[in-house]
């Protein structure tokens, strides 16, 4: 949704690791991140933070991790899962990594890796991604009624 | 004008030189020539054996380095507990990487050897490096152990984010910080401008 891209993230969580020697900030337990309208939910979420103290990047892992955005008022939510997600905040590029699945609209795109742009909507799918077997692209697109 | 003066009487002169001695010693205690000490503190824990005002502690380690200072206009030790009490205290404390930490509250509380330190009533930590920020209403420190704690609602500022809990934790030696219980972090993101 419009406003999604400069709201301000908020989390929440059981536990926060800081540790300033390796600039990680970590969230474990039950971890919920909203931005908007956009929420991710996992086991374990990371944060990485520009020299700005800006959060320039989020890497949530779970089985699996969650994602779910509202790409405008008139459309349904777009989903997505992966054992791990990051999120790019500042270019709005979501990577679903591993055991990857994305629903936009009745579009369902399947495979090791799967990016999606959030504001622009482009999907580009793939059958591998480091660290993961190799798995298959499936997609169904549902042609507009 | 020698008649005028001669037919004063001397209960007059007298009274002249006492005045005058008066505005003397007042100037005299006023400069701080002699303090007169203030009210022997009460306290809780007992009659203390002796209180510091203005004080600056240091400790040493071992080689001789200073790796705590504790600032406070007031200290009082009661011997019943071997505890000494102090007001506004102002902790220095630096990490086996020489970073400095800063951790201040309302009162103080230094437990037997300077094995604990409790500060209370708004406490902070700060790490001026990593610059953050603990708010808290007691905060517990372990020189020992470099572990900083406290077990009530406790809120980590590093601007622009901040992040509350209901427990906080920080090893000042590893650089470590961690909140726990119902967690809340707020972090603004600033657009990409392309």
């Amino acid at each position: 949704l419009e406003g999604d891209a400069s709201a301000p993230i908020e989390i929440s969580a059981d536990r926060l690791e800081l540790d300033d020697k390796a600039g990680t900030a970590i969230y474990t337990g039950d971890v919920d991140m909203q931005q908007g309208s956009m929420k991710l939910t996992g086991a374990r979420v990371e944060i990485q933070r520009n020299a700005d103290g800006q959060v320039s990047r989020v890497t949530a892992t779970g089985d699996r991790a969650y994602i779910e955005q509202k790409p405008s008022p008139e459309d349904p939510l777009a989903k997505g899962w992966g054992q791990t997600i990051v999120y790019h905040a500042a270019e709005r590029r979501v990577e679903l990594i591993d055991q990857a699945e994305l629903h936009r609209g009745e579009d369902v795109f399947n495979g090791a890796y799967v990016e999606y742009q959030l504001d622009r909507r482009v999907v580009e799918a793939r059958a591998e991604a480091e660290g993961t077997q190799r798995q298959r692209v499936r997609m169904t697109l549902t042609p507009e009624q | 004008m020698r008649q005028r003066l001669a037919r004063i009487p001397p209960k007059f002169w007298l009274l002249l030189i006492l005045l005058a001695l008066g505005v003397v010693l007042a100037l005299f205690f006023d400069r701080g020539g002699v303090r007169i000490p203030g009210p022997v503190p009460e306290d809780p824990a007992g009659e203390p054996d002796y209180f510091l005002e203005g004080a600056n502690l240091t400790r040493f380690n071992e080689q001789g380095e200073a790796y705590q200072r504790l600032q406070s206009p007031r200290l009082v030790h009661t011997p019943v507990d071997d505890v000494t009490r102090a007001k506004t205290p102002r902790l220095r404390i630096y990490d086996e990487d020489e970073r400095v930490w800063l951790a201040r509250g309302e009162s103080g509380r230094l437990a037997p050897n300077g094995t604990q330190v409790t500060l209370s009533g708004q406490a902070e930590l700060e790490a001026p490096e990593e610059n953050w920020l603990l708010e808290t209403e007691v905060l517990h420190y372990l020189p020992g152990s470099g572990h900083a704690y406290s077990q009530g609602e406790a809120t980590l500022r590093q601007p622009p984010q901040h992040i509350r809990g209901e427990r906080f934790d920080a090893w000042i030696n590893e650089g470590r910080a961690r909140l726990t219980g119902k967690v809340r972090g707020f972090h603004p993101v600033k657009e990409s401008s392309s």
